[in-house]
């Protein structure tokens, strides 16, 4: 035999203030657990989004060059390179577009100059785009243009070159001493 | 008062129950509508108001790895991590795939066996040697190209469905981020990417990932790696701006995405996709 009670619904009050309580405890303690800007934009910390744009970029994006480098960037502009951006070739910091020419990093950006800076896009590929001017053999390449450009240099410091000897990187298929 | 049978009182438990079940399925409003409902506030900065795609053309793409240099450097990517990687592939004949990506493609690629006289080693880079990886000789190449890869910024994020904090989410941009304030490095995202394109960083033993460089699209800059890819493969754009050339492309180029079967609904779309990527 079950207790007698007195009020049949006895049960289901206690289990109504269980709930209660249990809904207002969760209300309170939301707060503590849950980041003030959690959902604001979506289910994630809305702040976030603008820690995240705190950031400082590293580089800059290109147009700012001209401004100052006007003879390279027309020659660019003509040449076979005109839709390679600096940065490829040249570290441009982000604090040029802030208009910090102070920090300009040096009197010439880091820049590599060696053949195999060349070769990084220009070294035949099996995988590269065929239209893409690639070179297979340098001493061949050597041998075919070298007199063209440079009568006045013996042959033996073709092998010591680096592609920019005869070839303006701003403009590649300028050449230089002719 | 009726007492209730047994039979009844589980009867009513489970119409209760399914009522329940009604009540949270409720449609919510579609995503992308909501979305857009939240950036055409008033109050919000003018940086809210864009959603992003990305397109990579795989026919321009010739595998120098300026994407690599120069995301590693915007972002400070731990050195054997990659946010954007550029894979090589080899094909000789019908079926036989050779793909490579020696450090990410962050040396470029030097030739492994392709004959002849190289114009040099690329910046120090060693190839591996033949016997590890196979011999791919350039003529029996019938088709190569590279493939750069990064986070696909899927609409159907795996990688958010399974964070158990809500450290990694879509934003409203369009753009997965992952909250490192958050993130408790239990890396159950980095397992659910089928894409691969997250890690567990060592230093602060919390997910990163490429963000397209939130910190420069939202100052009006490209991401590093567009903004310093020579041959214009990579592409950036917003698909709210009617003149931008992302969604030009989309709306007359041939694109696909990768691993499409997955239904993971990448905005990263690729254009001249072979069927051997993976």
């Amino acid at each position: 035999m079950p207790p007698r009670v007195d009020d049949p619904y006895i049960f289901i009050k206690r289990a109504l203030l269980i709930v209660a309580i249990a809904v207002v405890a969760g209300l309170i303690a939301r707060p503590l657990f849950v980041p003030a800007s959690f959902g604001k934009y979506g289910e994630f910390r809305g702040d976030h989004l603008f820690e995240l744009r705190e950031q400082i970029p590293v580089h800059g994006d290109g147009a700012i060059c001209a401004s100052c480098h006007e003879e390279n960037a027309v020659k660019k502009v003509n040449g076979r390179h005109a839709a390679v951006p600096c940065e490829t070739c040249h570290f441009q910091p982000y604090s040029l577009e802030e208009n910090r020419p102070d920090r300009h990093p040096e009197k010439s950006t880091p820049t590599d100059r060696s053949r195999e800076a060349c070769a990084i896009c220009h070294q035949f590929l099996p995988s590269r785009p065929p239209a893409f001017p690639q070179l297979k053999d340098i001493a061949e390449h050597i041998d075919s243009y070298w007199g063209m450009v440079s009568e006045q240099l013996p042959k033996e410091t073709a092998e010591g070159s680096v592609c920019i000897t005869c070839h303006d990187p701003h403009s590649p298929l300028t050449l230089r001493n002719t | 008062m009726k007492d209730k049978t047994r039979r009844e009182f589980i009867q009513n438990l489970l119409e209760g129950a399914a009522a329940g079940m009604f009540l949270v399925m409720i449609p919510k409003p579609a995503d992308a509508q909501r979305i857009h409902q939240i950036t055409k506030d008033k109050d919000l900065p003018e940086w809210f108001d864009h959603y992003w795609a990305y397109v990579i053309d795989i026919g321009k793409c010739i595998g120098c790895g300026a994407c690599v240099r120069a995301d590693k450097r915007e972002n400070d990517v731990p050195r054997e991590f990659f946010r954007t990687w550029v894979e090589r592939y080899q094909i000789t004949g019908e079926d036989h795939v050779h793909v490579d990506s020696p450090n990410g493609g962050y040396d470029g690629f030097a030739p492994r066996n392709v004959g002849g006289h190289l114009i040099a080693r690329v910046r120090g880079f060693e190839a591996p040697p033949l016997e590890k990886h196979g011999e791919v000789q350039a003529d029996a190449v019938t088709k190569g190209f590279f493939v750069p890869k990064m986070c696909m910024h899927c609409r159907n994020t795996p990688c958010v469905q399974v964070c158990p904090v809500n450290a990694s989410y879509r934003s409203p941009q369009g753009v997965v981020l992952v909250d490192k304030k958050r993130c408790i490095g239990c890396a159950y995202c980095v397992q659910a990417c089928p894409y691969g394109s997250r890690y567990i960083d060592p230093r602060t033993h919390t997910a990163d990932k490429c963000t397209w460089c939130f910190h420069r699209i939202t100052r009006g800059l490209r991401p590093a790696c567009v903004s310093v890819c020579p041959t214009g493969a990579r592409k950036f754009g917003d698909l709210r701006d009617e003149s931008s050339e992302v969604k030009k492309l989309l709306a007359t180029a041939l694109t696909n995405v990768l691993k499409p079967e997955l239904n993971t609904e990448p905005f990263c779309f690729y254009i001249g996709l072979d069927r051997a990527v993976r």
